[in-house]
């Protein structure tokens, strides 16, 4: 199945799922179509039906019993994997002292992004800002805090198999764990224009289709540079107006 | 009331304000397919452009949009699917297979004389038709049409005009528009229920009417229930946007603090999602009914049928969540759903049962309303199994709001849907106008659109699968959508031929309305009452009122004789009980 | 409202035995009921949601709404008794009471209006808090019911005058009466959460 390459640990289960459905729901379809056409075919060459009058209680029985094999055997099957997947995928609990929050505001039609920078606290001079442009180290648990100034938008990470919609007036938050970096994997493709990518899932605007950004894995120690880098250069950087807007205060402590 | 009739009403009253559900049924059957052509061409125009996305857009390009060498901005883009999920659901579908098929059949097939309000039955179809012309007004006006999607998701949609206009006035038109279709389908849903329970002639119980009038019966009670809660949605994004209140405004755009975003989803899957059953329920009795007349023998487990439409339309009412696991929603509340969901399949398992024991042992006719009802059970088959998928939090928070979704609801709305509205054409063409269609005609129509279709939504959920999003109107722009792009190409191309051969329905439609051949009383022998009335039925439709002595599916009766069919009033054979 | 006068006996007849026209009344006070489960909805999430919802006793003047509510339900009242009058053939007192109930209506409107524009001169506008949008869109919503009642209500006390009711004849009266007890109600509910909550 073309799903697109996965940069989590986690994310498997969800193919695994996906693959799963497809195979069960499969076998149900295939087995309605043989008995379609299977019953044409014979049907067709008939002159007269045969007559049944009301529903027997076998009818009934039987009728009963093929309910009760679909839901068990393909509703509460996938149901079952399903909700295993979501506690794993959508339940992480962030480890202590091995995690890193990300603020992002969704503006029609950009992805902000605000680091607390080398000092570990938000509101500061170190803060990094980005734009449309998620830096996140592998292995680490990221946190990611949620706004939206204007409508509501949605953060999808096809990468990740993650999806969370981002409204305006209420903060939402999304964990994940990474563990493939975009240079390795530029590696493997060969391709040294290849990212992983960020994109906004539900509708905003006029310019929905162009609200997108990048999403660059690093190694750890990669990503601990690129920090102490861009905390370095904060200082003489103006903060992008759209944080003024951000609601519960700007000077937020490092959570857990 | 219905016995006025008045035996030489003028043209005015005869075909504009007629009050005959017959005339009406025509004129919502008009009103349908206009609306279906100019939205089927949408369609078409959003295809193009994801094929190429770069390229001109082919025969309005030059001349809309010189400043950009022909190429689409993304407004309009937003503006065609915007426009083409409101006036398939809201224009198309809903008039053709609730206002046409409904009111031309309910009456016929409970032998009742007319609706139950024949005024309010008028005054819903131009109610219907006042809406029409607001949407189509809507591109008229500066900035064009509605652009917050069908779904129209506040707080978009609900931005103020005055302070802070990110959408132009066809919003609002929109809203309009929307208001007066829902008022039509509420006027309408009153008449059917009134007059299904009310009309029956003498000897119809309620479990001896056929499906197809079951289905619309429960169409009409979600249309009564849930019509009014998404009207009171949409109020207060009018009134958001007018008076600039923030009811589902939220965040620095709002004017004062405290409204819920979240709260619109909440009312508008409230009502969107009994809204899919709204479409899909008449088509399943469709179904019922066609299956057993051409299979000459009696729809299999006809009460169970039955029962399961009702518990569909029950458990309808209580699933809107699961298309919220995104929406930051209590993830508790999102197990519920996830539960109460998946027990939608159970009714839907035993109407693919039913369906299947009805062909089991049958003397199939392939006419050409069968092969559309054919049709229906591959096409709803795969969009149901779909809907599993949808159903299951984890893996639908993957493909929400992805081509996945646009495939399995287009396979279940529009593939089983659009098949029933021609499947019930062909059906009742004969009885409605008088005059047959081609039948070669249709089977070949048939053929090209079951085939297309399936390139077309296949595809959709197979780029799905790969994350590919919908409502982008520049996938090209995208990395991990680069290889898709083949695919958006094929549907492009298969989407023009599907459009190619509804010509051919066209030509067949209304060749056959004046040069067809003049039709029999009862063309596809069968049993409703319907086919009891004369050809095409007059204002009062029955000659005489019938008397109905038996259930609708007594194909190969013992009691029958030489024919393998037993009209519901046929007085010749003593009373059985079904 | 359909006009159902002139019945033809065999039409008479229905499956159900219940009248058509109390029965389309009875589905469309359904969908009412819905619309109006949709607005108080709203109102109660919108409500439960909020941190800063004020007292609704600084903004509003609950003893005039009480006076309205009373107001209303006096004109229940009189349809109720207009009702019966009919029932009892007497056609003169039927017209009397559709006539109260048609000056009681307009009496709350009228004090509604007032009402407003009070409000609005003290600053408390649709705009003014989340509070005001939801009553003046809930309240305002009741008085365009209030308002259709009382257009039905003219015309069925135009067709009373014309005599078209009878001891045995009057569901038009019946049903506008129904009508009129569900808008009654909605109000009681939307003056105790609104006002008194």
């Amino acid at each position: 199945m073309p799903y697109p390459t996965r940069a989590s640990a986690d994310a498997h289960l969800i193919d695994d799922l996906f693959n799963l459905a497809i195979i069960s729901t499969s076998i149900a379809f295939l087995i309605v179509l043989a008995m379609l056409t299977y019953f044409v075919i014979v049907g067709i060459r008939r002159s007269r039906g045969h007559y049944t009058h009301g529903t027997s209680k076998q009818a009934y029985i039987f009728t009963a019993l093929f309910a009760i094999v679909v839901f068990i055997g393909l509703d509460v099957n996938l149901a079952y994997f399903d909700q295993k997947a979501y506690g794993v995928v959508f339940s992480r609990v962030p480890e202590p002292k091995n995690n890193l929050v990300v603020q992002v505001f969704a503006k029609q039609f950009e992805w902000n992004f605000r680091y607390a920078g080398t000092d570990e606290k938000f509101g500061t001079d170190d803060d990094i800002m980005t734009v449309n442009q998620l830096v996140v180290p592998t292995k680490t648990d990221v946190i990611l805090k949620m706004q939206s100034l204007d409508v509501v938008h949605c953060l999808f990470l096809p990468s990740l198999r993650m999806k969370q919609d981002v409204l305006p007036g209420m903060t939402v938050s999304l964990i994940f764990q990474a563990n493939l970096t975009t240079k390795a994997e530029k590696e493997r493709r060969n391709d040294p224009e290849w990212v992983f990518e960020i994109a906004c899932a539900e509708f905003c605007g006029l310019n929905h289709s162009d609200m997108k950004g990048k999403f660059l894995i690093l190694e750890k120690d990669e990503y601990t540079t690129w920090e102490e880098e861009q905390s370095i250069a904060a200082a003489d950087f103006v903060a992008p107006e759209v944080w003024e807007h951000w609601m519960d205060g700007n000077s937020e402590e490092k959570s857990e | 009331m219905s016995g006025d009739v008045d035996p030489k009403p003028g043209f005015i009253r005869t075909y504009v304000f007629s009050t005959d559900h017959k005339m009406i049924a025509k004129q919502y059957l008009f009103l349908g397919i206009f609306y279906l052509l100019i939205a089927g061409l949408f369609a078409v125009q959003i295809r193009m452009q994801l094929a190429h996305p770069d390229a001109e857009a082919p025969l309005i390009g030059k001349a809309l949009w010189p400043q950009t060498d022909g190429k689409m901005p993304p407004e309009f883009y937003n503006m065609l699917f915007t426009m083409h999920g409101s006036l398939m659901v809201f224009f198309a579908i809903t008039p053709i297979v609730i206002g046409a098929f409904g009111n031309f059949v309910i009456p016929l097939q409970i032998g009742a004389k007319d609706m139950a309000f024949p005024i309010l039955n008028m005054l819903s179809f131009w109610v219907m038709f006042i809406g029409g012309i607001v949407m189509a007004a809507s591109f008229f006006v500066p900035h064009g049409a509605a652009t917050a999607g069908w779904t129209a998701y506040a707080s978009l949609s609900s931005s103020s005009e005055v302070t802070s206009p990110i959408l132009g006035h066809g919003q609002t038109f929109w809203l309009l528009g929307i208001a007066f279709a829902g008022t039509s389908s509420l006027m309408g849903g009153i008449n059917y229920i009134v007059t299904v329970l009310n009309f029956r002639c003498r000897g119809m119980k309620l479990l001896r009417m056929p499906l197809t009038t079951w289905g619309l019966f429960f169409t009409a009670i979600l249309n009564v229930l849930w019509v009014p809660v998404v009207a009171a949605a949409l109020f207060m994004v009018l009134v958001d946007r007018l008076f600039g209140t923030s009811f589902f405004m939220a965040g620095p755009l709002a004017s004062v603090e405290g409204g819920q975003p979240l709260l619109y989803q909440h009312l508008f899957w409230g009502f969107g999602h009994p809204e899919v059953y709204i479409l899909i329920l008449p088509v399943w009795g469709l179904v019922g009914d066609l299956l057993s007349v051409f299979s000459r023998k009696p729809a299999f487990g006809y009460k169970a049928t039955v029962y399961s439409m009702a518990t569909i339309v029950i458990l309808s009412q209580i699933v809107w969540g699961h298309h919220l696991f995104t929406s930051g929603m209590n993830p508790l509340l999102g197990h519920v759903f996830v539960f109460l969901t998946i027990t939608i399949s159970v009714p839907t398992s035993i109407f693919f049962l039913n369906w299947l024991a009805t062909l089991w042992r049958g003397a199939i006719r392939l006419t050409e309303p069968m092969l559309y009802a054919l049709g229906i059970v591959f096409v709803f088959c795969i969009g149901g199994l779909t809907g599993l998928f949808n159903a299951l939090q984890a893996l639908d928070i993957y493909v929400h709001d992805t081509y996945f979704v646009v495939g399995h609801f287009h396979y279940t709305l529009a593939a089983s849907v659009l098949f029933g509205v021609f499947a019930g054409i062909h059906y009742w063409f004969p009885k409605m106008f008088g005059r047959n269609m081609n039948a070669r005609m249709a089977k070949v129509h048939f053929c090209l659109t079951f085939i297309f279709l399936n390139c077309v939504f296949f595809s959709m959920m197979y780029v799905g699968a790969g994350g590919h999003m919908r409502r982008i109107s520049d996938p090209t722009t995208y990395t991990f959508l680069k290889d898709f792009q083949v695919w958006n190409r094929f549907m492009g191309y298969s989407t023009l031929a599907l459009a190619a051969a509804q010509l051919l329905f066209a030509w067949n439609f209304f060749h056959s309305l004046f040069f067809g051949k003049k039709a029999q009383q009862n063309p596809w022998q069968a049993n409703t009452l319907e086919w009891s009335a004369p050809t095409p039925p007059p204002h009062g439709n029955f000659l005489s009122p019938p008397k109905v002595a038996r259930g609708p599916y007594e194909f190969n009766s013992p009691l029958s004789g030489d024919r393998d069919w037993l009209m519901q009033d046929d007085p010749a054979a003593t009373a059985s009980d079904s | 409202m359909e006009a159902t006068s002139s019945i033809d006996p065999e039409l008479e007849f229905t499956s159900t035995g219940v009248n058509s026209s109390k029965l389309g009344m009875w589905i469309f006070l359904a969908s009412e009921v819905m619309f109006f489960t949709g607005l108080i909805g709203s109102y109660i999430v919108l409500r439960l949601g909020s941190d800063t919802w004020p007292d609704p006793s600084q903004h509003l003047a609950t003893s005039v709404l009480a006076i309205n509510t009373f107001v209303l339900i006096c004109s229940s009242l009189s349809m109720v008794l207009g009702l019966q009058a009919i029932s009892q053939g007497d056609q003169k007192k039927l017209t009397k009471y559709l006539l109260i109930t048609i000056l009681l209506g307009t009496t709350f409107l009228v004090i509604k209006v007032a009402d407003y524009v009070h409000m609005i001169h003290n600053n408390f506008t649709i705009t003014s808090s989340l509070f005001g949008s939801c009553y003046y869109f809930l309240t305002g919503f009741h008085g365009l019911h209030v308002a259709g009642g009382i257009v039905t209500l003219v015309v069925v006390l135009i067709m009373a005058k014309k005599g078209r009711f009878s001891k045995s004849h009057y569901d038009m009266v019946e049903c506008t009466g129904l009508y009129w007890h569900f808008v009654d109600l909605v109000w009681i509910i939307l003056f105790a959460i609104l006002c008194l909550v």
